[in-house]
């Protein structure tokens, strides 16, 4: 007896350890808006974690790794077409680049911690020379004060592989706050595009020497230098490159910090071109009016209006910029967080898709009043990342987590929270997608995190690249997963009822837009099947209308005759 | 012996409650259906057999008021998805009743405080009727909404809300000219007097507010002296 009850709960133990249920629930929210259960969406774990004391990072001194401002992964495919990813990440502090690998392991030897950026006379101008500004203990000097032209120039005499350490000039970072790396078409002396010849550059925005400095991206010898623009419209301000990225002709979008213009974009060669996605913050017409009479005085007593700037940005394949800024207040207090996240298009207008239950704001539900500044109002982007099938993931700093939203709008999964942990986000400044994984660095920990994708993340993933693809079939499938997962997955419901819709199975399809609240397939379900039961009935219905138009006018025409027949009959007697 | 069949019991009640049935019926037709649109196409006719002649029955005004409430509750519900996103498990009926009632209460009240200081010569019952005998084009137009609503596209809600806009327009019209027959007025004192008659309702419910926070917080400090007697004592 005694055996048989230690079997008993010994099997008992390993079923509870195998069947264990370790779901983590996070949160969604549901058509009305409001935080319902669901499922997290990316999660972190223990492995998953870069910092200073990581193993591969045991070369970074801690005391040069205070203020990490950007990470940028690049994809790099070597001959045999293998493709293996490097991680760079800047810190505006020490000023210093760190090359990583794909596993976050830093680069060998002096690949891995780039200080100063070497720049060669054959590449300038006397001009362009004149302009580049490099670091002096924490000031920002030009390069010409250290070495001045002739002397930079007399060093094009020796060959470039032979020249000494003495002959060579540097250039060294101020207060680096971004970093992009891109290919784009050579171009010769004339400016005309050389075919299939690409130049691999990384584009470094040195915000303390107001200038984007391009180097080579395998030698690290400065390219270009864009310095301060010199147009009139841009007079006044000062050019404090944030975040940059590059299109694929080459031309340069760029956050500068105070310009609230928009985004800075300028050509291949650097000359500033016009603001695109300008932030308009909106006056009433009341306050239009009042502004108009109030004097000079008294407008400046008022908060002054500023369009907000832009925080973040990211380009995808098609060229499209994903931007994050704050919301909009206006003196009255009123908040307009509709144009937090905007995907721009090659013409500088915003194109982003709103067709989910929400706008893509973060966090719908807020909270608007108390005393911390810190918790109240909307969410606050601090960085997007976009992947190769058209979800985007904001981070955002307020609450410390990551919004993912797929191609139309939809808000797919809520993951990570801020916190005192590790894992934990407080600060995140930049977001990029690595495969399915997304690498988060966080400037308050000084961390890189890697968020995995849950097991119905993955699912959610596949659903949507599917649909993307516009394979509707495959995706039902995919969603029908989710719901057997998570129930209350509103979104799934309507990507089932879209594949039924595609099957022609109206009626099915309409039991599942109203399950998942879409109002505008339900619509569009309802309508065709209103048409295939007009279709159907239609020959018996108008048979029998036809019929009793008959009879009733039949029966009127023969009465008359009748009648008539009567009194014909009656006159002849 | 040959008996008259009229004699028999059993077959006389059921003459008599056939009658009966017949009478309600009429009764129905006449007073809950014909009378109203009666009015709704002759007001001013309409309105003075309402008045006059006392044809406005208690029992069919109160009988609107609940069919409007039952309309609006089922409409709650079965609607069509295309206009109606509620969830049921948000149904509050007393909400809904309240919804209905409190309006109509405190309009009436308000008009009814307005004009007796302005001359009219309507009572506050004949105001109460007047306002009920008005909701009849509404609760005709919300229930043909609801089976509209039921076989319509997203680009066909205007249809609907057409339909739902001729009621609300009818009851007004009716309201007004009801209003104008009751109290005797011409047409810009009557409008003064609605004008008024908001802002006593506002006032009302002001009232109701302060009534309701007071009790409120004569509740809060019986019930604070409760728990500290019973933590102290028991």
């Amino acid at each position: 007896m005694r055996k048989i009850f230690i079997l008993s709960s010994f099997i008992l133990i390993i079923l509870i350890s195998i069947v264990g249920s370790n779901a983590v629930t996070g949160y969604n929210y549901s058509h009305k808006g409001e935080p319902i259960h669901s499922s997290l969406g990316l999660t972190t774990a223990n492995d998953g974690i870069f910092t200073v004391v990581s193993d591969g990072w045991s070369r970074i001194d801690a005391s040069k790794f205070t203020s990490p401002e950007d990470m940028y992964i690049y994809t790099e495919i070597d001959d045999e077409g293998t493709e293996k990813d490097i991680i760079y990440i800047v810190d505006s502090s020490s000023s210093l680049l760190y090359v990583f690998d794909e596993n976050l392991n830093l680069k060998s030897g002096s690949n891995g911690i780039i200080s100063k950026f070497e720049v060669r006379p054959e590449n300038f101008t006397q001009e362009q020379y004149m302009k580049v500004k490099t670091r002096s203990d924490t000031s920002s000097v030009t390069l010409n004060s250290r070495v001045n032209w002739t002397k930079f120039y007399s060093a094009i005499l020796t060959p470039e592989p032979v020249r000494t350490e003495a002959q060579r000039v540097y250039l060294e970072l101020n207060g680096v706050s971004g970093v992009y790396r891109a290919k784009r078409p050579a171009r010769a002396e004339d400016g005309t595009i050389i075919k299939g010849e690409y130049q691999d550059l990384l584009y470094l925005s040195d915000k303390g020497n107001n200038q984007i400095v391009i180097v080579d991206a395998t030698d690290y010898h400065v390219v270009q230098v864009v310095s301060q623009p010199t147009d009139i419209t841009f007079s006044g301000k000062t050019f404090a490159p944030m975040k940059l990225v590059t299109d694929s002709t080459g031309r340069i979008f760029v956050i500068s910090e105070g310009v609230y213009e928009g985004i800075m974009q300028m050509s291949y060669y650097g000359k500033f071109m016009s603001y695109i996605g300008v932030n308009y913050a909106k006056l009433t017409a009341w306050e239009t009016f009042w502004r108009r009479f109030s004097t000079d005085i008294q407008l400046s007593q008022k908060d002054s209006i500023l369009n907000t700037e832009f925080k973040n940005m990211a380009i995808d394949s098609k060229n499209f910029i994903y931007t994050v800024s704050r919301a909009t207040t206006d003196s009255n207090d009123i908040v307009d967080n509709s144009a937090m996240i905007k995907k721009i298009n090659p013409s500088g207008n915003d194109t982003l898709t709103k067709n989910g239950y929400s706008n893509p704001v973060g966090d719908v539900v807020t909270i608007n009043v108390g005393t911390n500044l810190l918790l109240r109002g909307p969410s606050r982007f601090t960085g997007v990342a976009v992947n190769s099938y058209g979800i985007y993931t904001v981070s955002d700093e307020k609450s410390g987590r990551l919004f993912s939203y797929d191609d139309e709008g939809n808000l797919l999964y809520i993951s990570a929270e801020s916190g005192p942990e590790l894992g934990n986000l407080n600060n995140p400044v930049a977001i990029r997608y690595q495969g399915e994984n997304i690498l988060v660095l966080d400037k308050f920990s000084k961390a890189v995190i890697r968020f995995k994708p849950t097991d119905i993340a993955k699912v959610i993933n596949r659903a949507v690249k599917y649909q993307y693809n516009g394979q509707l079939k495959e995706a039902a499938e995919e969603w029908k997963n989710v719901v057997s997962e998570n129930p209350n997955y509103e979104l799934a419901y309507v990507g089932i009822g879209k594949s039924l819709l595609n099957d022609g199975r109206y009626e099915d399809a309409m039991a599942f837009f109203q399950i998942g609240f879409n109002q505008t397939y339900y619509s569009r379900a309802y309508k065709s099947y209103r048409d295939q039961v007009i279709k159907e009935n239609f020959p018996i219905v108008i048979s029998m209308s036809a019929f009793a138009i008959v009879l009733l006018y039949g029966r009127g025409a023969f009465e008359k005759k009748r009648k008539k027949f009567m009194i014909k009959l009656a006159g002849d007697k | 012996m040959k008996q008259n069949i009229m004699d028999n019991k059993v077959v006389r009640y059921l003459l008599i409650t056939y009658e009966k049935i017949k009478k309600f019926f009429n009764f129905i037709v006449e007073e809950g259906i014909r009378f109203p649109v009666y009015i709704l196409f002759h007001p001013f006719k309409g309105f003075d057999e309402f008045k006059r002649e006392k044809r406005a029955k208690p029992s069919i005004a109160i009988a609107f008021v609940v069919i409007f409430i039952l309309l609006q509750i089922i409409s709650f519900q079965y609607e069509g998805f295309m206009v109606n996103q509620n969830d049921i498990s948000d149904l509050n009926t007393f909400a809904q009743i309240t919804y209905v009632l409190v309006p109509i209460l405190v309009l009436a009240f308000g008009n009814w405080s307005i004009t007796t200081l302005f001359d009219g010569k309507g009572t506050i019952k004949e105001i109460l009727m007047l306002i009920s005998y008005s909701l009849f084009p509404m609760i005709i137009t919300q229930f043909f909404a609801l089976f509209l609503s039921n076989m319509i596209a997203q680009e066909e809600i205007g249809l609907y809300s057409l339909v739902l806009s001729v009621g609300v327009f009818a009851t007004g019209y009716m309201v007004f000219v009801g209003l104008v027959s009751i109290h005797e007025y011409g047409v810009l004192k009557c409008i003064i007097t609605i004008v008024f008659t908001i802002v006593a309702a506002l006032v009302i419910l002001f009232i109701a507010l302060l009534g309701f926070d007071l009790f409120r917080k004569i509740y809060g400090f019986v019930y604070t002296i409760y728990r500290e007697i019973a933590l102290r004592y028991f």
